[in-house]
């Protein structure tokens, strides 16, 4: 049978493709309408996925440890000794340890930037399907979360506000390769852009032109009008690659984020913050490294009954 | 195609939707992730005669434009997956029946997978959305596909059993 069908068919077809067109266009005219209907659905969802997500946690948790198996030895070691240690702390359910000790780090920071902040679980990811990469959080509205606000976490920023319910909020992670922030490196104060690719390495593509990046250069977020999406000051990641190559303007680097965007469990919204400029303040302190202590050795013996003179 | 037909279709293309959003999609695949619901909506699309094909691709478009962390304007999946409709109805009418070709069928809704994820990133360009990184998108597509056909012996054949219930005397009770 040759396609091209019947009169039934073909006049459908182009109704169905109108009313396609016609929606997009409603929606890119920003008509009300289209946009409540996803806000509906987030509500409508938001309580369901609350629900699986304490369900699905460990099967979830699983995976992302099969996932992450192709890390160095000393790595894997540095994260055996965190699990005998976790396994001895275990008293109460280790989910909800993991997560306080997420929220104490994101407060620490909060508390140090004077950032005024409101605390959420991440409750979802969105579909791979939809070619974003977001995060669920179980607070909205109700709390003073609004769409352009910056995301932390314990490490640093974790990426935007996109939209907003009453009780929950639809978060951009900094990963996603529609993403983009103003950054500054810490140490030469170098202006640049950090893009999302997709993974845990970022992009920086530096905007001075005379500018140089060295590896284990700490980058910050440089902030936007009324701080709004981005706060001053909040830190980003850190130099792993300078790429050079001499048909581009600027430098180039990849940069590996100070938060793990795959192990989200508690983060915080900025909602306002106190006005002072950070600088560099955020950015984690390099490890300590380690001096020789002197040990004493006695020179002189001692001899009974010295304590008594004494 | 029996308005009863459809209100089943959409019922499990509602239910599937929740399952992606709420179950899957929480789960961290390697190289992108597996979309079930494309996976449902392509194999009812497959199994369907055109004239159903394409309204079962538009109302699961429709239902994947409500997905609130979509970045895409509202109608674009509708148009995607209609479009997809076309095509895979197409093709159908030259490959036949794949009631008894099971690979053939995987095979089949897996590369209508690809192309409609391929359609939309075209669609994507056309309104002058931003995609992100085409490397990315490509890994993605690939992703994608890739879960499909390690999934599709799972879930290709529930989808054929609830097709025949739909389809059968017992859905109209």
């Amino acid at each position: 049978m040759a396609f091209g069908g019947n009169n039934r068919f073909r006049l459908l077809l182009v109704i169905l493709l109108v009313t396609s067109l016609f929606l997009i266009t409603l929606d890119l005219r920003g008509v009300n309408v289209t946009k409540g209907t996803r806000s509906a659905t987030q509500s409508f969802l938001a309580p369901i996925q609350r629900g699986f997500s304490g369900l699905i946690s460990p099967v979830t948790n699983f995976l992302s440890d099969v996932k992450n198996f192709g890390k160095t030895k000393a790595e894997l070691q540095d994260v055996k000794a965190a699990n005998a240690k976790l396994r001895a702390q275990v008293v109460v359910n280790q989910d909800i340890q993991g997560q306080l000790k997420q929220l104490k780090s994101v407060l620490d920071l909060s508390a140090r930037g004077s950032f005024k902040t409101a605390s959420a679980r991440v409750i979802g990811r969105g579909s791979s399907s939809t070619f974003s990469q977001t995060v669920t959080l179980d607070a909205g509205s109700a709390k003073g979360i609004y769409p352009d606000m910056t995301v932390i976490s314990d490490g640093g920023i974790v990426g935007v506000v996109k939209a907003v319910t009453r009780s929950s909020s639809i978060v951009l992670l900094m990963s996603d390769p529609t993403f983009k922030v103003g950054v500054r490196i810490a140490g030469t104060q170098s202006a640049g852009v950090l893009i999302g690719q997709g993974s845990s390495k970022y992009l920086l593509q530096l905007l001075d032109a005379n500018g140089t990046i060295n590896v284990g250069d700490s980058l910050v977020t440089l902030g936007s009008d009324n701080n709004r999406p981005f706060v001053p000051g909040v830190p980003v990641g850190k130099v792993v690659k300078v790429s050079t190559t001499s048909a581009s303007v600027t430098q180039e680097a990849l940069v590996e984020g100070f938060s793990n965007l795959n192990a989200l469990g508690v983060v915080s919204v900025i909602l306002s913050t106190s006005g002072k400029d950070l600088k560099d303040q955020l950015l984690p302190s390099p490890p300590a490294t380690r001096s020789p202590v002197p040990s004493p050795t006695p020179s002189v013996k001692p001899t009974p009954g010295a304590s008594k003179k004494a | 195609m029996r308005p009863l037909h459809l209100v089943w279709t959409s019922l499990l293309l509602l239910f599937t939707f929740v399952i992606q959003e709420s179950v899957i999609s929480a789960i961290h695949f390697p190289i992108a992730g597996y979309s079930l619901y494309l996976a449902v909506a392509t194999g009812f699309m497959t199994l369907e005669e055109r004239t159903g094909a394409i309204v079962i691709g538009f109302i699961a478009g429709l239902i994947l434009d409500l997905s609130p962390s979509a970045g895409s304007p509202i109608g674009q999946w509708s148009l995607t997956l209609t479009l997809t409709a076309v095509v895979i109805a197409y093709f159908r009418d030259s490959i036949g029946s794949f009631a008894s070709r099971p690979i053939a069928f995987m095979l089949f809704t897996s590369s209508a997978i690809a192309f409609a994820i391929a359609f939309y990133l075209i669609i994507n360009l056309v309104l002058g959305e931003d995609s992100g990184d085409p490397f990315i998108d490509v890994k993605t597509l690939l992703g994608i596909t890739f879960w499909n056909l390690i999934f599709s012996p799972l879930v290709l054949p529930a989808i054929n059993r609830i097709y025949t219930w739909i389809i059968s005397e017992k859905a109209r009770v």
